[in-house]
């Protein structure tokens, strides 16, 4: 099964749990999405995620400038993000057991 | 021919040319800081961002998924009031999750989805008791009460079946039916405000209906009283009051009466007994002629005005038959019927 088709169902709860653990710039999220196992993830997909929760309201955003490189715009969650988080992570939570109830007896 | 690898300002700028068919603030909102996140990009590693990223034109394809959540490049724009509405809803609905209270009213609203589909069941099986001429906040018989129960459990079924909804004009039809179902509900909610209120009609189209609040009836059989002294004397413009004080109505429009309005002069005191009574034929409700008189000339028929209503007590003289004389007016009144009335009048439906 391609993993991608999974992840774009929950692009944004990765990317909201991401952040919820502290703030962070585009490029660190895609990292930090990698390192904690997401491979697949699409740079796009993250730039383009975090660009419509912003616009949607659940993101707060800050410049810092940078002495080496270019600005970075740094995200973080207020409120609504935060509200978001955990409606979307208690779906997930149930969408979760009970896929691993159906899969309980077919997984080898 | 090779070309040399793009900068984060030249792959950036393909990416905007790819999204060119965007609204331009939309694109701006979306691309707001690419070239600081491209550079970023670049900056970390030495492979070129064709390579690390893909062609400019697929990011911008991704970018357009994620953003839009849309896989398609080619978005069917559906503009409109009806999207802007539906946008405006969305964030309205984003910002107050800002709210602890709205949070914790969106959390359990799903909760009360089941209730909601009771109620629909029984506003809609009550809605067509009224269409047949059973209305009231509550059926008054049993086959009522079926016709509700089967209703409600309908709904419950049709709520219990989420997958209804997958199709799109299943989705449409739904809602729509929601929507009225909750229309109904206000109506039906808003009518019982005022249970008193009666629906009272002259026999003039200049009169119109009028609503009469707060008055008391006395039931579906009687629409005249005729009032006398111990004596046996007829009364005239007796004002009859109930316990509370309300005026007594009737509605001897539901008898094939009308109250005869007089041309010149007030119109005659629904609660002024007996009342001047029209008959316009059993069964035939009066309907407006245009250019008629929808009055009564008060001049050569005696009978039009409320004082002489009574032409009927010749034959309730005896005043040991006055507790019946509710069957007298039917055929002595029509010798008073004039045609102006019985063709005037109102155009609505009776209420009780």
């Amino acid at each position: 099964m391609d993993s991608s088709q999974l992840l774009k169902g929950v692009l944004d709860l990765a990317v909201l749990a991401v952040l919820a653990e502290r703030d962070g710039y585009g490029y660190d999220v895609v990292r930090r999405l990698r390192e904690a196992g997401l491979e697949d993830i699409g740079d796009a997909s993250v730039y383009g995620t975090l660009r419509r929760l912003f616009k949607a309201g659940a993101l707060t955003s800050y410049v810092v400038a940078s002495d080496e490189g270019p600005h970075r715009k740094y995200y973080g969650l207020n409120d609504v993000g935060r509200a978001r988080l955990a409606s979307s992570a208690s779906t997930w939570t149930s969408f979760a057991a009970t896929m691993n109830d159906l899969l309980k007896d077919a997984a080898p | 021919m090779t070309k040399p690898p793009m900068t984060p300002g030249e792959y950036a700028d393909a990416v905007r040319a790819a999204l060119a068919d965007l609204p331009p603030d939309d694109r701006e909102e979306l691309l707001d800081d690419l070239d600081d996140h491209l550079a970023e990009i670049a900056s970390e590693s030495g492979m070129p961002l064709e390579e690390r990223l893909g062609p400019p034109e697929s990011y911008a394809a991704e970018l357009r998924a994620a953003y839009g959540g849309r896989p398609t490049t080619t978005r069917p724009r559906r503009g409109g009031p009806w999207a802007w509405a539906t946008g405006l809803i969305r964030a309205a609905h984003g910002r107050l999750l800002g709210l602890p209270a709205y949070r914790e009213v969106v959390a359990f609203w799903p909760e009360l989805r089941p209730a909601w589909w009771l109620v629909r069941g029984y506003v809609v099986a009550l809605a067509l008791l009224g269409m047949i001429g059973r209305g009231g906040p509550i059926p008054g018989d049993l086959a009522g009460w079926v016709l509700v129960v089967v209703l409600a459990c309908g709904s419950v079924w049709l709520g219990r079946r989420p997958r209804l909804r997958e199709r799109r004009w299943r989705r449409t039809l739904l809602t729509g039916a929601d929507a009225l179902a909750a229309l109904l509900l206000l109506v039906l909610l808003t009518s019982w405000d005022r249970p008193d209120a009666q629906e009272v009609t002259f026999a003039s189209p200049q009169m119109g209906r009028v609503w009469v609040d707060n008055a008391a009836g006395l039931g579906d059989e009687v629409y005249n009283i005729l009032p006398y002294a111990a004596d046996g004397t007829p009364l005239h413009d007796v004002r009859l009051y109930d316990q509370d004080g309300r005026p007594i109505i009737v509605n001897p429009e539901m008898f094939g009466q009308s109250v005869i309005v007089p041309c010149e002069g007030e119109p005659p005191i629904r609660n002024a007994y007996p009342l001047p009574l029209s008959s316009f034929g059993a069964g035939e409700w009066p309907r407006p002629k245009p250019g008629g008189p929808g009055c009564v000339p008060t001049g050569p028929t005696p009978s039009a005005s409320p004082s002489a209503a009574p032409s009927v007590t010749p034959s309730a003289a005896d005043a040991s038959a006055t507790p019946s004389p509710s069957a007298e007016p039917g055929p002595s009144e029509s010798g008073s019927a004039e045609p102006g009335p019985s063709e005037s009048g109102s155009s609505g439906t009776p209420k009780s």
